[in-house]
């Protein structure tokens, strides 16, 4: 077990990588109540086309989240029955590039793990219950095709990644979602969630002794298969420049998306870059600036106005979202800011040390939440960069680091415009 | 620790040294009167965009930045009649930077900006271009609410559940109509008004020292005054009948409201009865709206209950095939009976009961849950500590939930359906 002290910060990480290749990362928490913990398998809903055997597999869009959710249920129980004794909170998502299960409790941690691990290791499906969740998740789609905000952030990320798996919405389509089957959920398990494909981290009222001897306890009675993951990496060459669509809303959408196509380094580096990334956003467009302060005054944007980086695995991007009734204004005005970044970046050295501190003080709010921490851990492409690196990485930062990393990240030919109007 | 400043200005600080920053609220309370609600709304509004010391959002965000990203805002709340207006600012413990800086004292100062220097023009009206502006925003956030259908879908059940009660027919912050009407010399007196007349509560949870806390707040002069704050727990008068409505909307999935009467209130006799009634009917993925609705019949990714035991209120929530609409009522009818019948198990009550002390426990480490909590609870005038919280919750019996479940009324549906 190693071990990490942020002495200046007041936690520590430790750090046990099992023979079989699992990594666990505990953070304890002194004076918490609650303890959260996440496995974290590296497998998304982009991850849909892999080579097996030299052939290219290619399985239903939607099928990582369609996995996620048969997970739960098996033969003659369900995993949220094993956790509800304990009154433990359990819940997962699917992400593009990663499946996450979750559970928060405030006893019984060493049962609680060995019920996380357990589930998510031992597949069980069947044809009855495959069909039956069909309905579920057909309504979780529904859902999120009438949620604007969802559905102006997909679309933009569809219109970036045309020709990649990212051209469809994480949980697939009601048709697509109609062809899986128990066999492939069950190839797909067997595949991706492997040890050496997951992290299980645990933030909270822990010992780290303890919960690691657990783990490897618990891993040292199960087999896995050896099968290399294979994926297939498409090139992703096409972007749509804009595009338009109506839903039942009170007023216009607008999202600008910046694909970025340069080369990010890994390890540390990573992040650093992502965190230059953002804090350009922040000190061109948060509200502290005067070009934030412009669009506002002249009612371009209002206060629905928001903005991201996402750095995932094979792919980065930015994205701008607001309510506008000036739709041309709102994307001429912000398209020009971007790209004219260098020389608005030169006199900008002063708002550059605000963000700064901003993002330091935010990093230290973030150390209040066991969740926050414990999915704040990095992965394997970063080094396993985590939030008390990332707080010394922002240290560290000068604004010449920003110009650089933006210079590369920001080019014309990369932007994306997603424009909702209200139905006639 | 409680310090009262002045009369109706009280103070609480809750020394701890769990966490990294120190959490400040500030609540201006008066009873609800929905004469007011665009008034209050607009105040929040303006005193959260800027003051006479940072007379624009840019410089006023500025000053958060340089005090390490102090998070600030302000909220339109409603706890039973009360209506409440709070200023939140949490800032870092300053033995975490870099290099020491006096944040704490620096929050406080700018909440003082905030409360006593509005940007005032002749003593007379709020600014003008900047009141207009907000006014604006504020109706465009307003209009876009209804983006959201099942928040439509149960505000629209809001109207025909408290039919007789017009503090609570609306939504609270009002209707953009209602904003619209407000103007900028009326908003100056209702400013003057909440910041002299209302009732004050400020509570301040973190590493800190009380009486250095007291005296930075006794900096503010809070004029002394002996107003009530409104009852925190409101019996709402309702119909007798059961009102339905419904609608047709162009959208994907269909939105079911329903709101019954639960004639259980905050620390009546059979609160923590009311509690566990809500775990199992529709409050966690083990109830029985959970189990049937979504996992047996796969009709919904959501079936929700929502107890509010200030109005004494459960909300049934579900987003489903239009379709399905009867199906699902009488599904849930049925769910209800069978707790009203007793035919649930124990098993489903042990996990309802280790569900809600979990999640009693878990709240510990939260901020925001804690300060919310003693806003609410100071009203009835103690916090229950949390061993006499679990022990009232281990105790409730099969037929305590059986008595709740048949204390039941429905009172109003609303369905937002889909064209064909």
């Amino acid at each position: 077990m190693k071990r990490y002290d942020y002495r200046d910060l007041g936690d520590t990480v430790f750090s046990e990588t099992l023979s079989n290749g699992l990594k666990i990362l505990v953070i304890p928490k002194l004076g918490f109540h609650k303890t959260y913990a996440n496995l974290t398998v590296n497998y998304g809903s982009i991850d849909n086309q892999f080579y097996l055997d030299g052939n290219l597999i290619t399985m239903p869009k939607g099928i990582a989240h369609f996995l996620e959710h048969k997970m739960f249920d098996k033969k003659d129980y369900d995993a949220f029955d094993l956790f509800s004794k304990y009154g433990t909170d359990a819940n997962a998502f699917t992400d593009y590039t990663q499946t996450s299960y979750l559970f928060s409790t405030t006893n019984h941690i060493k049962e609680n793990l060995n019920i996380l691990l357990n589930f998510v290791q031992k597949p069980y499906f069947n044809k009855d219950k495959v069909q039956k969740e069909k309905g579920i998740i057909g309504q979780e789609i529904k859902m999120y095709n009438d949620d604007p905000n969802s559905k102006l952030y997909t679309d933009t990320v569809m219109n970036m990644y045309q020709d990649t798996p990212l051209n469809s919405d994480i949980a697939g389509t009601i048709n697509s979602i109609e062809k899986i089957t128990v066999d492939d959920l069950y190839l797909a398990h067997r595949i991706f969630y492997k040890p050496s494909n997951m992290v299980l981290t645990i933030s909270g009222n822990v010992n780290p002794t303890d919960v690691i001897k657990t783990v490897k306890l618990n891993q040292s009675e199960k087999q896995f298969s050896n099968q290399v993951i294979n994926r297939y990496y498409h090139s992703g060459d096409l972007i749509v420049h804009k595009s338009k669509s109506e839903m039942n809303i009170s007023m216009p959408k607008v999202a600008i998306g910046i694909k970025g196509t340069d080369q990010i380094p890994t390890g540390s580096e990573s992040i650093k870059y992502e965190i230059a990334i953002s804090m350009f956003f922040e000190i061109m467009f948060s509200e502290n600036s005067t070009e934030y302060l412009n669009l506002y005054n002249d009612g371009i944007i209002d206060d629905s106005f928001t903005f991201e980086f996402d750095n995932e695995r094979g792919f980065h991007f930015g994205i701008l979202i607001g309510n506008t009734i000036h739709i041309n204004e709102f994307i001429k005005r912000i398209s020009k800011l971007l790209l004219s970044n260098q020389t608005i970046l030169n006199r900008k050295i002063d708002d550059f040390k605000l963000i700064k501190r901003e993002e330091l003080g935010r990093h230290i709010f973030m150390m209040n939440y066991p969740e926050v921490i414990a999915n704040q851990m990095g992965n394997k492409i970063d080094h396993f960069t985590n939030l008390y690196d990332e707080f010394n990485i922002i240290n560290n930062m000068n604004l010449s680091d920003v110009q650089k990393a933006v210079n590369q990240f920001i080019d014309p030919d990369n932007l994306s415009v997603k424009i909702i109007e209200p139905k006639k | 620790m409680h310090y009262q400043i002045t009369d109706g200005v009280d103070l609480n600080v809750f020394p701890t040294k769990q966490f990294k920053n120190v959490n400040i609220t500030v609540d201006f309370i008066t009873p609800i009167n929905c004469n007011n609600f665009g008034l209050r709304t607009m105040l929040a509004e303006m005193m959260e965009t800027s003051n006479a010391d940072f007379p624009n959002p840019s410089l006023l965000s500025k000053k958060l930045s340089s005090m390490y990203g102090a998070i600030f805002g302000t909220n339109v709340l409603k706890y039973g009649n009360q209506h409440v207006l709070r200023i939140i600012l949490s800032v870092v413990n300053e033995k975490y930077l870099p290099s020491y800086k006096s944040v704490l004292h620096a929050g406080i100062k700018f909440l003082h900006s905030v409360i006593f220097n509005p940007q005032i023009v002749a003593n007379r009206c709020f600014n003008q271009d900047i009141f207009k502006r907000q006014q604006n925003n504020m109706i465009s956030y307003l209009n876009s609410l209804n983006d959201d259908k099942q928040f439509y879908s149960t505000m629209q059940l809001r109207k025909i559940y408290y039919t007789n009660e017009k503090n609570h027919r609306g939504f609270l912050l009002g209707t953009p109509n209602q904003i619209q009407t407000v103007n900028s010399e009326e908003l100056y007196h209702y400013y003057l008004n909440t910041i002299n007349q209302n009732n004050i509560k400020i509570n301040v949870l973190g590493d800190v020292d009380a009486e250095e806390i007291l005296n930075q707040f006794k900096q503010f002069h809070f004029k002394p005054r002996r107003t009530n704050s409104g009852e925190i727990v409101f019996h709402p008068k309702l119909n007798h009948h059961i009102q339905n409505r419904s609608q047709i909307l162009n959208i994907n999935q269909g939105k079911l409201s329903i709101g019954y009467h639960l004639p259980v209130y905050l620390n009546d006799k059979y609160y923590y009865a009311a509690l566990m009634f809500n775990a199992l009917f529709g409050g966690t993925p083990q109830s029985k709206l959970f189990l049937n609705i979504r996992e047996k019949h796969s009709l919904a990714y959501y079936a929700d209950s929502i107890y509010n035991a200030l109005t004494g209120t459960l909300l049934v929530e579900s987003g489903i095939d239009a379709k399905n609409e009867k199906r699902v009522i009488k599904l849930i009818d049925q769910q209800l009976l069978d707790i009203q019948r007793g035919n649930f198990s124990d098993k489903m009550i042990r996990n309802a009961k280790a569900d809600l002390i979990n999640e009693k426990i878990s709240s510990l480490d939260d901020p925001k849950y804690l300060l919310e909590q003693y806003a609410i609870l100071s009203n009835i005038g103690k916090i229950p500590n949390i061993d006499r919280w679990c022990n009232q919750i281990n105790r409730i019996t099969k037929f305590d939930i059986m008595k709740i479940a048949q204390s039941l009324n429905l009172k109003a549906t609303f369905f937002l359906g889909k064209e064909d």
